[in-house]
């Protein structure tokens, strides 16, 4: 019966919650692809390596999801105006469903955010809130002025609501592999959210029976210079310790006081999972290798994923066989910034076929 | 505290940021005190303090020294996007 739905997330419209359908606020999201990585999976060995490839959504990252199901609700509650905090991504993705739904938004994100992340914001409407400071002080100030406004705010007063969204990334991994559940997954930690919610879908879908019941490994990514989950666990602490100045190149993830560490802490070790980090390097040597393998480009979020794959096949924690699934959560352009520093660009050719020769060598 | 208390803003007299917590929490009455702390007497983890916009565990945490005209926040504990 769900087969037969409509491919966006809304396929699973019984398990979100939204009273009415007419309150739905959709562009188009979710249900994006699961590529099966045999090129990738061949170079480290392995046999069953699969990317749920969110950068096709349609503000291109998976907060496409959360913000659908947030908006919608927003729109059910008959609120004045919408907004969030975000590194970016979150940002465009609520701008661009408050766009739809006609209602005013205001966005605040760190002064250093990525041009084309504000870009995009900027042109389907939202208000921008630059702020001098981290994330971290970005969202206390949306926080404070949600509470003042009586704003409905994604990430915040209707965090319940938007969380949900993001168990779909888990149902349709479920339903692309034919009905059944990864062995592992590999997911990014930002605020820890949506590992908890890939968590709950898994777990939603064991207790109808749709799959059958299993453990499934959760193993969480970050970037070195902002990664208190990883640190935490591998310290065996139960309480975080927050970063105070994150500095690493997957700016999405650098939330240096993740709200929902200590449950993602708890879920990961009940999982059997464990938790890794990448340098910069690392993390842009993986998006270039997911790109050159597998024809996907990922913003360094997802890069941490398969930087994190890697390391974890070197150390022997990803067995060759295992069905595991990594994340990627955004599109390499929202980075533009970050990754044209790498690019070497071409020299300019003359258009004949003798400069061309000269440049890549003759046929002969 | 708004929902509990009928207040958003209160001015409070005291040295150190574990005092102004104290006597928030008897100033409004045990289900305002069970809210902001643990049965350990900590702060619960789901409530996040700032002194003048900084997070409190960049401080002095309970001890830090406050000086006139200091803003306190309690806001709760949510962060991503």
């Amino acid at each position: 019966m769900i087969a037969a739905r409509d491919r966006n997330l809304w396929r699973y419209y019984e398990l979100l919650p939204i009273l009415d359908k007419l309150s739905i606020v959709d562009i188009g999201t979710g249900f994006s692809t699961l590529h099966r990585c045999d090129n990738l999976a061949g170079l480290l060995g392995l046999k069953n390596i699969y990317v749920k490839d969110d950068t096709v959504n349609p503000t291109n990252s998976f907060k496409d999801r959360p913000s659908s199901v947030a908006i919608s609700k927003a729109r059910e509650f008959g609120v004045e105006a919408v907004g969030c905090p975000s590194t970016g991504n979150l940002a465009a993705a609520v701008a661009a469903h408050a766009a739809k739904a006609g209602l005013p938004c205001y966005v605040f994100v760190p002064g250093n955010t990525e041009s084309n992340k504000i870009l995009q914001a900027a042109t389907y409407g939202a208000n921008i809130v630059a702020v001098a400071g981290t994330y971290d002080e970005a969202n206390r100030l949306a926080a404070q002025v949600a509470e003042e406004r009586g704003w409905a705010f994604a990430n915040i007063n209707l965090r319940p609501y938007y969380v949900e969204g993001s168990k779909t990334i888990a149902f349709e991994v479920c339903e692309q592999l034919g009905w059944r559940a990864p062995d592992s997954i590999i997911v990014p930690l930002g605020s820890g959210a949506l590992m908890l919610a890939i968590k709950r879908g898994f777990d939603q879908f064991m207790r109808l029976g749709l799959i059958e019941e299993k453990r499934i490994r959760l193993i969480g990514a970050q970037g070195e210079g902002c990664a208190p989950i990883v640190d935490a666990f591998k310290a065996g602490d139960e309480e975080i310790t927050p970063i105070e100045h994150p500095d690493t190149v997957a700016k999405s993830l650098a939330i240096g006081d993740p709200g929902d560490g200590y449950y993602v802490l708890k879920a990961i070790r009940e999982s059997g999972g464990t938790a890794e980090s990448a340098s910069d390097d690392e993390i842009l040597d993986a998006i270039d290798l997911l790109a050159s393998t597998e024809g996907v480009f990922s913003e360094p979020a997802g890069g941490v994923t398969i930087a994190v794959l890697q390391k974890l096949v070197a150390s022997g924690v990803i067995s060759e066989d295992e069905i595991i699934v990594c994340c990627v959560t955004g599109n390499g352009f929202k980075s533009a910034d970050t990754l044209q520093g790498r690019l070497v660009f071409p020299a300019v050719i003359p258009p004949s076929l003798k400069a061309f020769q000269e440049s890549h060598g003759g046929n002969d | 505290m708004t929902r509990i208390a009928g207040e958003k803003r209160v001015l409070v007299e005291a040295c150190l940021l574990g005092q102004v917590l104290d006597t928030l929490a008897s100033g409004h009455g045990e289900e305002f005190r069970v809210r902001l702390f643990d049965s350990g007497g900590q702060p619960r983890r789901f409530i996040n303090i700032y002194v003048n916009g900084r997070d409190y565990r960049f401080l002095d945490k309970l001890d830090t020294v406050l000086h006139e005209g200091d803003v306190v926040a309690l806001l709760p504990a949510v962060s991503g996007g």
